[in-house]
């Protein structure tokens, strides 16, 4: 075991549920297994069942809860009954969202050389024309699997998804910087991990949806003129193309092109976001290169993610 | 009597189609099934090497689509086993020479004499691959624990789940190290089965003895002290609706091994 001190700030968590949730989450980095563990509390009064519970749950990630930090003595006494080494401290500053002491790692596992044909050649436009699941518009589910199921009361019309003149510059831009100098290359946004909410009112969504019950596989493209629910996976090598939001009820290991006759407001999510590529709009980002696993393992464990356009990039908000 | 048809197919070439061909339809043999084995990968045939019987073959598939002998006369009786049967592929022409109406009527009429009809479908998923799988209502899809083979399964698996005809398809992972899996150079088989979520037939351990058998011209489940030949005979039950639990392929060969395997934890795949 590790003997260094892997501190949680916990002083954003308000009660026992919180603090659960975020040493929870703050286990997914493999860093802090089998390590000697500090909380940091917020002021709240925690018994000794509470403190328990949190040092089995640090316990099951085969770590050891060794030191504590609170601002409330009743808290304090309890650990130190329990043979935890507490400290009391300062209350601290009030915030609204939970911090963690560390960076955590962004979710996704790259794979090496993600080259995309469609990229490098002009533009989102060049898409691999291998249309195995095409929902073309008038309502018949052409390709689709046995269990696969849609709402099927008319759809418009698809027609090919167009750039304006913007967009296409955009396109333009990255493309350049992708073929000449590989460390420019435009990879996710460093992610900000519980960025609060934007306090634009919610526009009501006027745009048909479309429910998939079944696992994308490799080499099937899924493109819908409104908003796309995908119950199952999607597995890398799948395409998914909506005019509105895409909404992954599982892994996306895809590429994801939301908004793709150009709104900028529309949204993708996932229970586990390991996209190849994300694009919504314009505006698209890659997985940066890290571990060689194109496939991520999947687990039990998932991190549900949303990636909206901020500032012209696309971001990644971890969903609470 | 009404046979099941199952393709055998993987999607990337190498991943031992052929060879799982031969070994199954040899197994099913045994246990005393009627098996027709199909080679449809025109142009480039391997199964009746694997088998041994290069050199009794006068008819072939593409003679039977032309009507050039009845089908009867193209199918060459195993050496050893009478209950096996091959149906070879061309030579001398390619994918193109036979289309999928041709071959799902093929399997039709073998349906009625044979329990199992097995069909080795080539690499690709163009003309060769839609031939072979048009008239299958099974499927057994190839993979080894590699990233580009299990791409190449998935994509197989999204095509075999938009035909009605096949009813149920089931992969078997091929090549499969222990001792890579233990020092985590190689995925395992739970990864496998759990990146393509797909039912598992089979687990086929690396074994040196299929080259040699390959070579030979015997497939290696007629080898009984082999564990490829084992797991392929384990194989051939699961198919045949036996339920028999995975091999444990981590088996120790020498002396010291087993000494160490007796104090170590077993890893089962």
């Amino acid at each position: 075991m590790n003997n260094d001190l892997f501190v949680i700030d916990l002083s954003g968590c308000n009660n026992t549920g919180e603090i659960i949730t975020s040493v929870s989450t703050a286990f997914e980095v493999p860093e802090a297994k089998e390590r000697k563990i500090g909380l940091k509390l917020n002021d709240i009064t925690l018994n000794q069942a509470q403190m328990l519970s949190i040092q089995s749950l640090i316990a099951s990630y085969a770590s050891e809860l060794s030191y504590v930090e609170t601002p409330n003595e009743a808290t304090k006494n309890i650990c130190e009954n329990m043979g935890i080494n507490a400290q009391l401290c300062e209350k601290p500053q009030l915030s609204t969202q939970t911090e963690i002491a560390f960076e955590i790692p962004k979710t996704f596992q790259g794979n090496g050389e993600t080259e995309n044909t469609g990229m490098q050649g002009n533009g989102i436009q060049d898409f691999a024309g291998n249309n195995t699941l095409e929902f073309q518009g008038n309502g018949e589910n052409i390709g689709m699997g046995a269990n696969g199921e849609m709402q099927s009361n008319g759809f418009e019309e698809f027609t090919p998804i167009e750039f304006n003149e913007d967009g296409k510059q955009i396109m333009e831009t990255y493309k350049k910087a992708y073929d000449e100098d590989e460390e420019e290359k435009q990879t996710w946004e460093e992610v900000d991990y519980y960025a609060p909410p934007t306090d634009e009112p919610v526009v009501v969504d006027s745009k048909q949806t479309i429910y998939v019950n079944q696992t994308l596989r490799s080499g099937q493209v899924l493109e819908f003129d409104g908003n796309v629910v995908i119950i199952g996976d999607c597995h890398p090598g799948s395409e998914i193309k909506a005019t509105g939001d895409i909404t992954v009820w599982g892994v996306l290991g895809s590429i994801a092109h939301a908004g793709a006759k150009g709104n900028r407001d529309a949204k993708i999510r996932a229970l586990k976001m390991n996209a190849v590529q994300l694009r919504i709009a314009d505006c698209y980002s890659r997985r940066p290169d890290g571990t060689n696993i194109p496939y991520i393992i999947k687990s039990s464990v998932f991190t549900p993610e949303e990636a909206r356009i901020v500032d012209d990039s696309i971001v990644l908000f971890k969903i609470n | 009597m009404t046979g099941s048809v199952i393709v055998i197919t993987s999607g990337k070439g190498g991943v031992g189609k052929t060879t799982t061909s031969a070994n199954i339809g040899t197994a099913l043999a045994k246990d005393g099934n009627k098996v027709v084995l199909i080679d449809t990968d025109i142009g480039l045939r391997n199964l009746d090497l694997l088998l041994g019987l290069e050199n009794r073959i006068v008819y072939t598939i593409v003679d039977v689509v032309e009507e050039r002998c009845k089908l009867k006369q193209a199918l060459v009786k195993d050496k050893k086993n009478p209950n096996l049967c091959l149906l070879a592929a061309a030579q001398t022409r390619d994918k193109s020479a036979v289309t999928a109406e041709q071959l799902k009527e093929i399997c039709d009429t073998l349906k009625e004499d044979f329990d199992y009809i097995l069909v080795d479908c080539p690499a690709g998923i163009e003309q060769g691959f839609q031939n072979a799988v048009a008239g299958a209502n099974e499927a057994i899809v190839v993979t080894t624990p590699e990233m580009s083979a299990i791409r190449d399964a998935d994509r197989i698996i999204g095509l075999l789940e938009a035909k009605e005809e096949v009813e149920k398809y089931r992969l078997l992972v091929n090549r499969v190290r222990p001792n890579l899996i233990k020092t985590n150079d190689m995925m395992s088989v739970e990864d496998v089965v759990e990146i393509l979520s797909c039912d598992l037939i089979g687990v086929i351990p690396e074994d040196t003895g299929v080259i040699t058998s390959t070579n030979k011209g015997e497939p290696i489940v007629n080898d009984e002290n082999s564990l490829a030949g084992q797991a392929y005979m384990n194989v051939a039950k699961r198919i045949q609706g036996e339920e028999v639990p995975f091999l444990d392929i981590d088996q120790p060969r020498t002396f010291i091994e087993k000494v160490k395997k007796f104090f170590s934890k077993k890893v089962k795949a």
